[in-house]
């Protein structure tokens, strides 16, 4: 081996004895810096000034309401709903079922729940105005969303029905592949949705996934639409 | 002490130390990619690009304390600088190459400098709405304020990493009329209602307890929770547990005025304000995968309006901050029904400095190849001379 081979060795072999010695010094001022304590109180010196709070206060909200297990008229309606049905306040409540978890809130979303062993199952609420184009359309874009042929108004008004807000309400199950906006697809899929036609709106509830995962699911989500139930205030 | 300071020099200019870095660079490349099995890509870029010191565990089970890709990049400038610049020859047969270090020195400095203070985030706005703030994909804040404010309201920010990682924490300030105490956090959680006969691991507030849950892959995805003590001057303490995605903040009276306290992702402040007027998508045909998006929206500064047009590869850069068109929804709009559009803010002081660096290698590996070019062409000639 030539001379200047083995001093170029010679050099990496001390750069890693001294690369050593320095990462270990460094670790225990580290460490010496952590126990000197961060102090137990601490003072607030960041402000800012908001025109609005981003999300609306809920005096006298109980944690369940917090964490939307439970929804009152008398609340807020959670940031992310339809601006129409903003505006008017939700005028009805639902129980999440035992072992859902609500989500972060989405727009145009009344409220999010994921279910599941991992949480793959995703379930919604939201209200459109006019009746959102209507029963068949937004079955069917259902449809088209698992890649599956529309059906026909014949079809649709043959669909069973569940009595949801007192109205009769279609239940839709498709099972396909489910493509979102992203072009994600799920494979063996299961859509299960409901149009609850309240005029002058309507209330869509749909929770998709894997089929593995909705199918258990399918009593929770049958539960969680019969929860839907008219507030008092929107009764008197 | 002379000796120190010159053998200090040798070492950290040393071709040596460049080769113990770049091996250690190396190695934490190929570890952080395959640790992405086992951690979503923000908990890898923490612990193997964003930290000083590591513990990888081999094969799951044997722990190798490593120091991190700051730390070795940090060197790795140091290194550079001194012995690719200062120590490296300077004759005009190095030129090219001294060129070369300067912009890799140029480029470890702009990841330092973005490391330490760059801000990231998105804005959603939907057509006909204005904002001015914009808001963190992974870090939380406490942000607490008097809700009886008309028009304005005040809020005092206390940022996710003075409570999140620090146990017991209190937090004070003369403008509020109570302290809050963060007793727990949980970075990924889930309030769970209590049933008689359930035992809850943690304490139960109001029915409800905090449970832990595993960091999500996606870290955006995680929901933070924390137990607080609101501690007046006089009277009794109120417990609460806040949870980062709840819809409806926690509220208190205090002094005759509510306040409201609420965990969630920290906001940051753009110095103008963002309207969109009008949001466009075109579908690839029969898909649902998006094939152009774009965004018009008015930039507002000082009463001053500017129309732009963001889509996928134009970006809207103004005052250090970039606005790219990043994502729409809601995913299952129907047609009619109103678009929200998603912008990824970021920014960052030196996000030209990559441009600049490459710049300046570019150049200098064109001198020095060049110039090697010339030589080779001079001796051919002389050598078919002679």
């Amino acid at each position: 081996m030539a001379q200047s081979d083995y001093a170029v060795f010679l050099g990496i072999f001390m750069a890693v004895r001294d690369s050593i010695s320095i990462i270990m010094t460094a670790l225990l001022a580290v460490v010496l810096a952590s126990c000197g304590g961060d102090g137990s109180v601490v003072e607030i010196t960041r402000t800012r000034t908001v025109e609005f709070l981003p999300k609306p206060p809920g005096p006298n909200a109980t944690s369940a309401q917090r964490f939307g297990y439970e929804h009152t008229a008398a609340m807020p309606s959670p940031h992310g709903a339809a601006p129409a049905a903003e505006a008017a306040e939700l005028p009805f409540t639902w129980t999440a079922p035992e072992g859902w978890r609500p989500a972060a809130d989405r727009p145009m979303r009344v409220v999010t729940f994921t279910a599941g062993p991992n949480q793959e199952a995703e379930c919604y609420v939201t209200i459109l105005g006019q009746g959102g184009g209507g029963a068949a359309a937004n079955i069917n874009r259902w449809r088209e969303q698992m890649g599956q042929q529309p059906l026909t108004e014949a079809e649709v008004a043959a669909l069973p029905v569940i009595d949801v807000l007192g109205k009769p309400s279609p239940w839709v199950e498709v099972r396909g592949t489910f493509t979102g906006p992203s072009g994600a697809a799920v494979d063996d899929a299961l859509l299960l949705g409901l149009v609850c036609p309240v005029d002058p709106f309507s209330v869509f509830v749909k929770m998709t996934g894997p089929a593995s995962v909705v199918e258990p699911q399918r009593d929770a989500f049958l539960a969680f639409c019969t929860s839907l139930t008219w507030s008092p205030a929107a009764n008197s | 002490m002379k000796d120190l300071l010159r053998n200090l020099y040798r070492f950290l200019s040393s071709y040596g130390l460049s080769c113990v870095l770049f091996f250690l660079l190396f190695l934490l490349t190929l570890m952080g990619t395959l640790e992405q099995i086992h951690l979503g890509l923000f908990d890898v870029q923490k612990k193997y690009f964003e930290s000083v010191f590591l513990i990888h565990e081999l094969f799951g089970v044997l722990p190798i304390p490593l120091p991190g890709a700051y730390l070795v990049m940090s060197a790795l400038a140091v290194n550079l600088f001194l012995g690719g610049i200062v120590r490296a020859r300077k004759g005009p047969a190095h030129w090219g190459v001294l060129l070369g270090h300067i912009g890799i020195v140029v480029l470890l400095l702009g990841a330092g400098i973005q490391y330490r203070y760059s801000e990231s985030g998105n804005l959603t706005l939907y057509e006909g709405e204005q904002s001015s703030e914009f808001e963190s994909y992974y870090e939380w804040e406490l942000a607490i304020a008097d809700a009886s404010g008309d028009g304005s309201f005040t809020e005092h920010i206390i940022p996710g990493r003075q409570f999140m990682h620090a146990g017991a924490r209190t937090f004070r300030s003369p403008a509020l009329p109570f302290e809050v105490c963060v007793e727990r956090a949980f970075r990924n959680s889930l309030p769970q209602p209590v049933k008689p006969g359930d035992t809850p691991a943690g304490p139960v507030v109001d029915g409800f307890t905090l449970v832990s849950l595993p960091p999500d892959k996606q870290a955006e995805r995680n929901a933070a929770g924390v137990y607080v003590t609101i501690r007046p001057a006089s009277g009794e303490a109120t417990e609460a547990i806040l949870w980062g995605v709840s819809p409806v903040p926690l509220t208190v009276e205090m002094d005759g005025k509510p306040w409201v306290i609420d965990l969630r992702k920290e906001r940051f402040q753009l110095p103008f304000a963002v309207a969109l007027d009008k949001f466009t998508h075109e579908m690839h045909p029969g898909t649902q995968m998006p094939r152009k998006f774009e965004s018009d929206v008015r930039k507002v500064e000082n009463g001053i309006e500017q129309s732009v047009t963001i889509s996928m590869n134009a970006p809207l850069r103004h005052r250090g901050y970039t606005l790219y068109q990043a994502s729409w929804g809601p995913p299952d709009a129907g047609p009619g029904e109103p678009l929200f559009s998603v912008f990824a803010v970021v920014n960052n002081p030196a996000d030209q400095f990559p441009l600049y660096a490459c710049i300046i290698i570019s150049v200098g590996l064109c001198v020095h190849f060049a110039r090697s070019l010339v030589l080779y062409l001079r001796e051919q000639s002389e050598g078919a001379a002679s």
